[in-house]
């Protein structure tokens, strides 16, 4: 291309501005796949672009499995999955992952939970070194466990200690009535003060088995190699049955809940919710267009509506993420001063309302998967990037929903967006919640 | 470890702007960063915030563009298009798919250099920030956290917070945003860094082209005024109606051009600022006190253009709000008057020179090595020398800077919560 072209190029493409079709010309390489005979699931991406490799360990376990009385035990076990095993004393995970210049954490959530590592592909040996023994070896040491209570409670003051925090506890406990989504991961204060010991080795020990566990690894390792690394710690592990306790169905909403918290703030929040599919549903997709429509950039319906032409809030965003059961699809906002609080609830119902009475326009629907497109491919930019993104889908669904993902949002119809919106949207299905001072 | 050094390829515009560039294929992805040397540092007085809201104005309308028309060619793209203004640095980023890249130039460009801060847009935005002012007021670490800094900085505005204060940003003018713009932004003072799928021959041919046309010298004042570390203790307490107390303690650090900054790097990894629970005051007042869930210390991180600050942190339950000062103090204490271990020593060096490879393997994270690299003066080579200038530290260099640099004498302290 030379100069002239350049600029005739991208002056044309400039003022060209509707929204043309991308093609796609990125499909992730695909992923290697095993099950060991114990059951531990292992999945394994090559990329060279840099020396790194990234090792997750991701356990079927979370809130979800969590019952009133020992709400907050999988995050609280994730703390403990640091205090020491039979081979590494207390401290040792973190100094071992310290000396050789790598990094690690660890992240609850409803549905799972999952530990990683990052190190040079010289020494990424190690994470499986720690991760083969603590499956089934760690301590639990009376001392450690009350400390660490401690520390929870103060993570958990400070979600107390934000409206948002607050507001996200209250209005999941309303929005569901018998799943364990109502739960907060991080659990009940009084539960957590209450839980003791013999509950948490329990919860490991019907928990923390290989056929309960994805193990992912991407980065710089030759797949055969890996594969015999991990083989030779992993496969001598016992599996056990898991348990499934029959988790309550939710029942269908048909009236609006609401939820009021009075705390001292500065500015007035809003949290609205309804039912979202489960990650099983092929409603995913349009879901999750949906959600660009009403709430990405600055041409979005929601920002246009509700901050640039009646200027009722400053902020507004929709949140949409995949989970084993349905859960919640979020819009929040933050009320500008004197704004009443059910003029915003009106012109949000009324956005909603839109998406089902009438169909988005080409462009619209063009946009939204454009932008889907774009955040798609930033998933695959890191190895830990790539390790999150195939240990959420192979933990809640398989990881060639995530492989076929974009494939799905081409071809979801703006009529699939109706009748989408129409499904999940009618104002008798939601949970209005806000924060005022 | 080893790792092959970041290709980049760097070119001096006449007019003093400066082109990164940094091929990497993996993703068809390019990022664009337009950015200033300019930020929170250059607010005029009563005027905290200007630069913020400058900077948020860029994308409100050029000559050229609309701010609709600005929304409508990045977002039908499936790309974004973000300002920003900190302490010291401001500008734009864009980020496409790399098919779009002379539209992501294009834009870059238009925002970048010839906003027009329609009057009707102001009006829009500075509502939006005010609240956002307001919103920020409920979180109880930055209201402890903003305390702390106007403390540290005295009158220096590189300390106000960067969205501004209600009454500085209630009455800024399109005339003070253009006067900024004009004064601040200039060619002489601007680096193009972009990172990702790209050909840098095709890019840097394009945006010499572009940019060359842009003449503007550089404004701001040489000297700003001096900042100073504290001589005396100043502590404050601010009543908010909270479950904990956050705690901030500690006084003006360095900057990135400080010859110590490595040393400090080294004592930041073993006082507060280490990997999960290996440094002292985590290990300490978390692991083995239980007494927060987040506490840390840190100097090195804030060290820029201007002197960034050590800060202490803790948050925890107002009942152990004295055992938590002094378990801060006395690690601090005890680092200054007996130094470091042979062993922290070299975990602490191993640690960084191994961990330092994560930092480059987002176009996010070379763009911003690419920045501070020319910023500092650092080289595009310094991937290979960092291992080396972090094995020559000693223990009587880390120990050396804790007594220069660290006080637990003269220190600002801030407790916001229940007090």
């Amino acid at each position: 291309m030379d100069r002239k072209e350049l600029r005739e190029k991208s002056a044309d493409k400039t003022a060209a501005a509707a929204a043309e079709v991308v093609p796609v010309s990125f499909t992730p390489e695909p992923v290697f796949k095993q099950r060991l005979a114990n059951g531990l699931k292992v999945l394994i991406k090559e990329d060279h672009t840099n020396p790194i490799v990234t090792s997750m360990i991701w356990y079927r376990v979370g809130a979800r499995n969590e019952k009133p009385g020992i709400t907050g035990v999988s995050h609280f076990l994730e703390h403990m999955m640091f205090k020491g095993t039979d081979q590494y004393e207390r401290g040792m995970i973190d100094i071992i992952t310290m000396v050789n210049g790598g990094s690690n954490n660890a992240f609850t959530s409803n549905d799972y939970t999952a530990y990683y590592f990052s190190f040079a592909s010289d020494r990424w040996l190690h994470a499986l070194d720690i991760e083969a023994n603590r499956m089934r070896r760690n301590d639990f040491v009376l001392e450690e466990f009350q400390l660490e209570k401690q520390v929870i409670i103060e993570e958990l003051k400070m979600d107390l200690d934000s409206p948002w925090g607050m507001l996200r506890r209250e209005v999941e406990s309303r929005a569901f009535q018998a799943h364990p989504y109502r739960f907060p991961v991080i659990g009940r204060l009084e539960d957590l003060r209450r839980l003791n010991l013999q509950q948490m080795r329990r919860f490991y020990d019907a928990y923390y088995r290989p056929n309960n566990a994805t193990l992912v690894v991407v980065g710089d390792v030759e797949e055969r190699d890996a594969m015999s690394q991990i083989r030779r710690r992993f496969e001598k592990i016992e599996p056990a049955a898991i348990p499934h306790p029959r988790i309550p169905d939710e029942p269908r909403q048909e009236r609006q809940r609401r939820v009021l918290i009075h705390m001292p703030s500065n500015v007035t929040r809003m949290m609205v919710t309804f039912r979202s599919p489960a990650v099983t549903s092929a409603d995913i997709y349009a879901i999750s267009l949906i959600d660009k429509i009403l709430s990405e950039g600055k041409l979005c319906r929601l920002y246009q509506r509700l901050v640039e032409q009646e200027q009722l809030v400053s902020f507004v965003s929709a949140e949409f993420s995949e989970s084993i059961d349905p859960h919640l699809f979020y819009v929040r906002a933050e009320l500008n001063p004197g704004v009443d609080p059910k003029r915003v609830e009106e012109v949000l119902f009324q956005e909603l309302a839109r998406l089902q009475r009438e169909l988005v326009s080409n462009d619209e629907l063009q946009r939204a998967r454009n932008q889907l497109s774009a955040q798609y491919l930033a998933g695959f930019e890191t190895t830990m990037d790539q390790a999150i993104q195939y240990g959420i889908f192979e933990t809640i669904a398989s990881h060639q929903l995530l492989e076929q993902y974009m494939a799905h949002i081409q071809r979801v119809t703006a009529a699939e967006i109706q009748r989408t919106a129409q499904k999940y949207f009618p104002k008798r299905k939601s949970t209005i919640g806000f924060v005022v001072a | 470890m080893k790792r092959s050094a970041i290709p980049v390829l760097r070119q001096v515009l006449p007019n003093g702007v400066v082109l990164l560039i940094s091929p990497n294929s993996k993703i068809p992805i390019a990022h664009v960063n337009v950015v200033v040397r300019c930020g929170t540092a250059d607010n005029p007085p009563h005027r905290s915030g200007l630069a913020s809201l400058m900077a948020r104005m860029l994308d409100e309308g050029t000559s050229r563009y609309t701010h609709q028309q600005i929304a409508q060619i990045i977002e039908n793209l499936g790309g974004s298009l973000g300002t920003f203004s900190s302490r010291e640095l401001s500008g734009v980023s864009v980020m496409v798919l790399s098919k779009d890249l002379l539209q992501g130039f294009e834009l870059a460009h238009a925002v970048a250099t010839d906003p027009s801060f329609p009057e009707e847009r102001l009006k829009v935005e500075r509502e939006k920030v005010l609240n956002q002012i307001r919103s920020t007021a409920d979180n109880p670490q930055i209201v402890a956290s903003n305390e702390f800094n106007r403390i540290v900085y005295q009158h220096h505005p590189v300390g106000e917070p960067i969205l501004g204060e209600l009454e500085s940003i209630g009455e800024v003018t399109t005339s003070e945003l253009r006067e900024f713009h004009a004064r601040t932004f200039a060619s002489d003072n601007t680096i193009v860094a972009v990172v990702g799928d790209v050909d840098p021959e095709v890019c840097s041919a394009w945006l010499a082209e572009k940019f060359s046309a842009w003449q503007t010298p550089d404004q701001r004042p040489t000297e700003y005024p001096e900042l100073k570390r504290l001589s005396q203790k100043v502590k404050r307490e601010i009543t908010l109606p909270k479950e904990q107390v956050n705690i901030y303690l500690g006084h003006l650090g360095v900057t990135r051009s400080d010859p110590d900054y490595y040393a400090l790097q080294v004592m930041d990894v073993v006082l507060g600022g280490g990997p999960g629970f290996t440094s002292r005051i985590p290990a300490k007042l978390r692991d083995q006190q239980g007494l927060a869930y987040a506490t840390y210390s840190d100097i090195s991180g804030t060290a820029g253009i201007f002197p960034g600050r050590f800060a202490a942190f803790i948050s925890t339950s107002p009942r152990n709000r004295d055992v938590a000062v002094e378990g801060l103090l006395h690690e601090i204490k005890l680092l200054v008057e007996e130094g470091i271990t042979d062993q922290e020593l070299s975990d602490a060096q191993s640690y960084l020179t191994g961990s330092f490879v994560f930092d480059f393997q987002s176009n996010g994270h070379v763009a911003r090595f690419l920045l501070s690299a020319e910023i500092f003066g650092l080289g595009f080579d310094y991937l290979d020398r960092y291992p080396e200038i972090i094995g020559e530290i000693s223990k009587r260099d880390v120990n050396r800077v804790a007594r220069d640099h660290l006080d637990a004498e003269n220190y600002a302290m801030v407790v916001a919560g229940p007090v």
